[in-house]
C-alpha cells in the first residue's frame, strides 16, 4: 500500500543522508556534547547552545589545525543510562576526541567506565557533584562543585547574625548534597538547624512547604530548585505567605538573569552565591554579553550554565592547540590543563592541578530592580574559592 | 489433532518472512559492527514488547504500569551482581522469577478490575513504585542509579565489551528463545482460552472457564518475560536507572507493540526497531519533529491502521491474492 | 482550596467527556494547556484584560475542540480502551510539541494585574486575592454546571444520550450533535481551568502531561459520570495532596497514589457510588 511504502523509503532516505556525514579523521576535531535539549532540564540546553555558538562566533571553528565539530546528544530528562549508552556510542562510533555537556551527575557518573577506558577528556559544564572528580581522571569540572555555594552560604548567613536555618531542597542528589553542606556548615559556626525538607521534583503546589516553613519560623532559607517552573512557583508560594519579606532567602541558580522575565516582583530580594553573574564588569563577560545579543535577542543574557559551556570550549580549543600536528592523545591534552589560568567572562579561573575542579570566584547576588528591569546585583565577590578535594 | 486446535496452530505456523527476521538480525550483528550498542536496547525493547502482547494481545488486558515488570527484573539482576553472583544466565532468570513473583503476588487483587479502573491501578502502582525506588536510596540508588552491573564472561568464553558483541548476541538467544516459547503458549488450550477470555469473558465464566486464574498465569508469565527483559537491560548496559520503572517506558513498549501488531506475537519485533530508528534520526534533526512524528503516527494507527504495520503488510498480500490461512 | 478547586474546574471537563460520552480522554490535560497558553501568551500582551481574555481563551478552545472531536473523537465512541488510550496519547504529543515550537520550552511567565496581585486581609488568615477570585469562579462554574445538568432540557437529553443512545435517537433526538456540545462544554471547562489557572499553576508545554496523572485520579474516583462526586473528590484530593505534603514532606507526594489504589481496589464503581453486589 502507499502508505507503507511511503514511509519506508522516507525512512530510506533518512538513512542515507544520516551517513553522507562522515568526514576525515585528520582535519577534523569532533566534540562530543551531551545534554538536556529537551524535558524538564530543556532550557539548560538551550543555554549550552548559545555558550558554544558564541565562542565559535568569537574565535572561528579552527583549533591545533583542525575544524571543530560539535556533535549533539539529548537525553531528555534525567536518564544516566541513555547518557551512558550516548556516550558510548560518541566514543565509539563517532570518535570524538573530546566530551562535554552532562548537566546531571548521575549522567556524568554512569559516563566514566567509557570514558576511562577510552581516555577521553571531559568536560563537565555543570555536573556538581563532589564524587564526580575521583570517579574518573579524565573528568575537568567546568562549573561547581555544590558543597561550596551552600557552604559559603552557611557562614555568610551567620555572618549576619541569622541562627535559625531551614533548608528546603529538590529530592535529588545536588539536593541532599546542598542541604548536608549547608546543615554542616551551618552547625558548626553555631547556626541551629529548625528544619530541612526534601521536595519532589515534580512538585507542582508548594503551599504546604511554604506552610511548613512559615511555621518553623527561621531567619535564613537555603534552597536548591530546578530552575523553571518549580522555581518559579516556589518563589510565588513563599511569597504568598509572607515569607520573602522576613526571612533571608538564599539559593544558587532558581533566578538566574535569564530567567528573571519568568517570575513577577515576588522574587524581589532573593538571594543566591554561584560563580557567575551577568553583572560582572569585565572586558570578557561584555563581550560575551554582546555577542550573544548579536546572536540570539537583544533580551538573552548568559546564565552559569551559558558559561560552563563557553568555558569548556575554551579549554577543548587548548587541548586542541597542544596537540597540532599530530594525533589527538587524550591523556597529554588533558595533562595542558593542570594549572591553566585564564580569564573567564566570570572572573579570573584556574584549574586545580590537583583535583582538576575549578579555583574561581564567587558572587553573593541579591535580586533587585533598575530601571524597571530586574537583575542579580553582585553585592559581594569572594575570589579564588578552592574546592575540597575528595577521597 | 483436532481441527480447531489445527486451526489454532495454522494461525501462528512459520511464516515464510519470519525466519527472514532472525537472519537479518543476525546478518546486522556482522554489517553494523558499530551500531551493536543500540541494536542490543532495541532487542531488549522488543522481549518487552513480545511481554506485553502476551498480556494485551492475547489476554486482552491493558497495563499501563508494564514497567514495574521491566524495572523489578532490571533491579534484581544489578542486585544480584553486585552482591556478587555473577553469572548471567541465572542472573537473568532471576529478575524473570522476580517479577512474576511480583505479578503472582497482586495479580488477584488487581485482575478483578476491568476497564479504566485496572488502567488506573496500574498507573497508579506504576507511580508509588518509581517514587518508592527513588527514596529508597540504599538499594536502588536513587537517581544515581545502580553503575557497575559487571558479569563474568558468557559461559566462561565471551567476554563483556562496550562494543557490544557478546550483549547482542546474547540478548538475541534470549529472545529467540523466549518468542518460540510464547507463542506455544499461546498455541495451547491455555492460550486459546485466554483469547476467549479476551473476546467475552462472561461467556468463558459460564462455560466453567477459570477466567481470573488464567489472567493471573497470563499476567504472571508476561510479568516474567518482561522481567528478563529488564533483567538483560541492566546487563547489557551494566547500569540500572530510574527510568526502567517509569510511565515513560510502559507507553514506549506500547507504543512499539501497537506500531507492529497487537496479537501476532511478532508486532514487538518490528514495531521496536522502527520506533527506535524513527526516534533515532527524528531527535537528531530537531527534538520536537519527533513528537509530532510519534503523535501523529499513533492517530493515523488508530484510525486507518488497527493492525499496526504487520496489518498492513497483511492487506498488502491480500491485495495481491496471495492465499492466506484464516 | 483553591488549588483543590482549579483541579475540580479541568476535572469536570472530564467527566463530562469520560464520564458521560464512555471516552478515555488522556488529551483532557491538552486543552488545559492550550487554553492557558491563548490566555496568557496571545491574548494578555495585546492588550486584552485578563478577564477578557480568559472568556476568550475558553471559546476558541470549545470551538477548536469541536473541530477535533468531529474529526478524531467521533471515531472513539465505543472503540476499545486501547484505542482511546493511544489516540488521545498521540493528541497529548502532537499538542506538547506544537506548543513547545509556538512558545518555546520554557515556563510562560504570566503577569497578573495588580488589582489582583495584592493580598486581603479576612480577618483570621490574609489571602491571595487571585485565590480568592478561583474560588469564587469555581463555585459559581460547578454551581452552573450542576443546575445545568440536573435542570434543563439540554442537561436530561445528555443523560439520555449517555444512558442509551439508540433510544434517544429514535425519538428524535440528535445525538451527535449533542455529543459535540458535551464535548466542547468539556473542554471549554478545562481552558478555563487552565487559563484561570496560569498564574497559579505554570504554564509550560509539559503540562498536559504533569497534571494528567492527577486529574485521572479524580475522574476514577469519581465513578466517571456524577458531577457532584467530581466535585467532592477533586476537593478532597486537593485537600489529601496537600495535608499530606505539609505533613510528610518526603513521602506526601505520593499518598494520593496509594489512597487511589486502596479505592480502587474496594470500591471499583467509585469513592460515592453505592456498593454493587458482584
Amino acid at each position: 500500500m502507499d502508505r507503507l511504502q511511503n514511509f519506508v523509503l522516507a525512512l530510506a532516505m533518512v538513512a542515507i543522508a544520516g551517513q553522507v556525514q562522515t568526514a576525515g579523521a585528520q582535519d577534523v576535531a569532533k566534540i562530543g556534547i551531551i545534554g538536556q535539549f529537551t524535558g524538564p532540564f530543556a532550557v539548560t540546553g538551550e543555554q549550552y547552545r548559545q555558550g558554544l555558538e558564541s565562542y565559535m562566533a568569537q574565535h572561528g571553528n579552527m583549533a591545533g589545525g583542525r575544524k571543530v565539530e560539535l556533535v549533539y546528544r539529548d537525553t531528555g530528562g534525567p536518564n544516566p543510562a541513555l547518557a551512558k549508552r550516548l556516550a558510548e556510542e560518541l566514543l565509539v562510533r563517532d570518535k570524538v576526541a573530546i566530551l562535554g555537556g552532562l548537566y546531571l551527575s548521575p549522567e556524568a557518573a554512569a559516563a566514566a567506565p567509557a570514558v576511562n577506558e577510552t581516555k577521553t577528556p571531559t568536560l563537565l559544564f555543570n555536573a556538581a557533584s563532589p564524587s564526580l572528580m575521583p570517579a574518573s581522571a579524565y573528568f575537568v569540572r567546568m562549573g561547581q562543585n555544590i558543597s561550596v555555594p551552600a557552604k559559603i552560604g552557611a557562614e555568610w548567613a551567620r555572618g549576619q547574625g541569622k541562627s535559625r536555618g531551614y533548608s528546603v531542597v529538590g529530592d535529588y542528589t545536588p539536593g541532599h548534597d546542598t542541604e548536608a553542606a549547608f546543615i554542616e556548615t551551618f552547625s558548626a559556626a553555631g547556626g541551629q538547624i529548625v528544619g530541612k525538607d526534601r521536595v519532589p521534583l515534580n512538585t507542582v503546589d508548594f503551599a504546604p512547604y511554604a506552610e511548613r516553613i512559615a511555621n518553623a519560623n527561621p531567619d535564613v532559607l537555603e534552597v536548591f530548585i530546578p530552575p523553571g517552573a518549580a522555581a518559579v512557583s516556589f518563589i510565588k508560594a513563599l511569597a504568598a505567605r509572607g515569607l520573602t519579606q522576613k526571612i533571608l532567602i538564599i539559593g544558587q541558580g532558581e533566578a538566574e538573569d535569564s530567567d528573571l522575565h519568568l517570575f513577577d516582583d515576588s522574587v524581589i530580594g532573593f538571594h543566591s552565591i554561584i560563580y557567575y553573574s551577568s553583572t560582572v564588569d569585565n572586558a570578557e563577560n561584555n563581550t560575551l554579553k554582546a555577542t550573544l545579543q548579536q546572536k540570539f535577542g537583544a533580551n538573552v543574557l548568559p546564565s552559569s550554565f551559558t558559561l560552563g559551556a563557553y568555558d569548556g570550549l575554551h579549554l577543548a580549543y587548548k587541548m586542541l592547540e597542544s596537540q597540532k600536528g599530530k594525533a589527538f592523545d587524550g591523556t597529554a591534552a588533558l595533562a595542558t590543563l593542570r594549572g591553566f589560568s585564564w580569564k573567564s567572562p566570570r572572573g579570573p579561573v584556574t584549574i586545580d592541578p590537583a583535583t582538576r575542579e575549578p579555583i574561581e570566584n564567587y558572587y553573593i547576588r541579591r535580586v533587585e530592580k533598575k530601571d524597571g528591569r530586574m537583575q542579580n546585583v553582585v553585592i559581594k565577590t569572594i575570589e579564588g574559592v578552592k574546592p575540597p578535594a575528595v577521597k | 489433532m483436532t481441527d480447531a486446535r489445527s486451526a489454532v496452530l495454522q494461525r501462528h505456523r512459520l511464516r515464510l518472512l519470519e525466519p527472514a527476521w532472525w537472519l537479518m538480525a543476525l546478518a546486522f550483528f556482522f554489517v553494523f559492527p558499530d551500531y551493536l550498542a543500540v541494536a542490543t536496547s532495541v532487542l531488549v525493547m522488543a522481549l518487552f514488547a513480545l511481554s506485553l502482547d502476551l498480556l494485551l494481545g492475547f489476554a486482552g488486558v491493558l497495563s499501563l504500569g508494564h514497567a514495574v515488570s521491566f524495572g523489578i527484573g532490571a533491579y534484581s539482576a544489578a542486585l544480584i551482581s553486585l552482591a556478587g553472583w555473577k553469572e548471567a544466565v541465572t542472573g537473568a532468570l532471576a529478575g524473570g522469577a522476580a517479577s512474576g513473583v511480583f505479578a503472582l503476588v497482586i495479580g488477584p487483587l488487581i485482575l478483578r478490575l476491568t476497564g479504566l479502573s485496572f488502567i488506573m491501578v496500574t498507573l497508579g502502582i506504576g507511580v508509588i513504585l518509581y517514587e518508592a525506588a527513588n527514596k529508597t536510596v540504599w538499594l536502588t540508588g536513587g537517581d544515581n542509579g545502580l553503575p557497575g552491573v559487571t558479569l563474568e564472561p558468557l559461559l566462561g568464553l565471551f567476554r563483556w565489551s562496550v562494543l557490544g558483541q557478546t550483549s547482542y548476541l546474547y540478548v538475541l538467544c534470549w529472545l529467540l528463545l523466549l518468542f518460540y516459547l510464547t507463542r506455544r503458549i499461546v498455541a495451547s488450550p491455555f492460550g486459546v482460552a485466554l483469547q476467549g477470555i479476551r473476546e467475552n469473558p462472561d461467556r468463558m465464566r459460564l462455560l466453567g472457564a477459570p477466567v481470573l486464574r488464567h489472567l493471573v498465569v497470563a499476567y504472571a508469565i508476561s510479568s516474567a518475560v518482561a522481567g528478563i527483559a529488564g533483567a538483560l537491560s541492566a546487563q547489557t548496559n551494566a547500569f540500572v536507572g530510574l527510568e526502567v520503572l517509569s510511565l515513560n517506558t510502559s507507553i514506549d513498549g506500547l507504543v512499539m507493540l501497537v506500531l507492529g501488531g497487537i496479537g501476532r506475537l511478532s508486532g514487538g519485533l518490528i514495531g521496536a526497531p522502527v520506533y527506535m530508528f524513527v526516534q533515532h534520526f527524528a531527535q537528531q534533526w530537531n527534538p520536537y519533529y519527533w513528537m509530532f512524528l510519534i503523535g501523529g503516527l499513533l492517530i493515523l494507527i488508530v484510525r486507518f491502521s488497527r493492525g499496526g504495520l504487520l496489518g498492513l503488510v497483511d492487506d498488502l498480500a491480500r491485495r495481491f491474492g496471495r492465499r492466506r490461512t484464516p | 482550596m483553591s488549588y483543590g478547586l482549579l483541579l475540580c474546574i479541568i476535572s469536570i471537563g472530564l467527566v463530562v467527556t469520560m464520564g458521560l460520552m464512555r471516552v478515555v480522554n488522556l488529551a483532557h490535560g491538552a486543552f488545559a494547556a492550550i487554553g492557558g497558553y491563548l490566555a496568557v501568551g496571545l491574548l494578555a500582551p495585546l492588550g486584552l484584560p485578563f478577564g477578557l481574555a480568559i472568556v476568550v481563551a475558553v471559546v476558541a478552545v470549545a470551538a477548536f475542540s469541536v473541530a477535533v472531536e468531529r474529526l478524531l473523537y467521533v471515531h472513539l465512541y465505543g472503540a476499545s480502551e486501547l484505542d482511546q488510550v493511544l489516540m488521545t496519547v498521540g493528541i497529548n504529543f502532537l499538542v506538547v510539541a506544537g506548543l513547545t515550537l509556538a512558545f518555546g520550552p520554557n515556563v510562560l511567565p504570566t503577569r497578573l494585574p495588580p488589582s489582583l496581585a495584592s493580598s486581603v486581609d479576612l480577618g483570621f488568615r490574609s489571602f491571595e486575592t487571585y485565590r480568592l477570585v478561583v474560588f469564587a469562579v469555581g463555585i459559581v462554574v460547578i454551581g452552573g454546571l450542576w443546575l445545568a445538568f440536573e435542570r434543563t432540557n439540554l442537561g436530561a437529553q445528555l443523560r439520555a444520550a449517555v444512558d442509551n443512545r439508540t433510544m434517544t435517537q429514535a425519538i428524535g433526538i440528535d445525538v451527535p450533535r449533542l455529543f459535540s456540545i458535551a464535548f466542547a462544554t468539556g473542554s471549554g471547562l478545562a481552558a478555563l481551568g487552565g487559563a484561570l489557572g496560569a498564574p497559579l499553576l505554570p504554564l509550560e508545554p509539559l503540562y498536559p502531561f504533569k497534571y494528567l496523572i492527577l486529574v485521572l485520579v479524580i475522574v476514577a474516583l469519581s465513578g466517571f459520570g456524577s458531577i457532584r462526586a467530581t466535585v467532592f473528590v477533586a476537593i478532597f484530593v486537593g485537600i489529601i495532596d496537600t495535608a499530606a505534603r505539609y505533613f510528610l514532606p518526603d513521602t506526601g507526594a505520593f499518598a494520593i497514589y496509594v489512597l487511589l489504589i486502596i479505592l480502587m481496589v474496594l470500591r471499583p464503581d467509585g469513592l460515592l457510588a453505592p456498593r454493587r453486589s458482584t
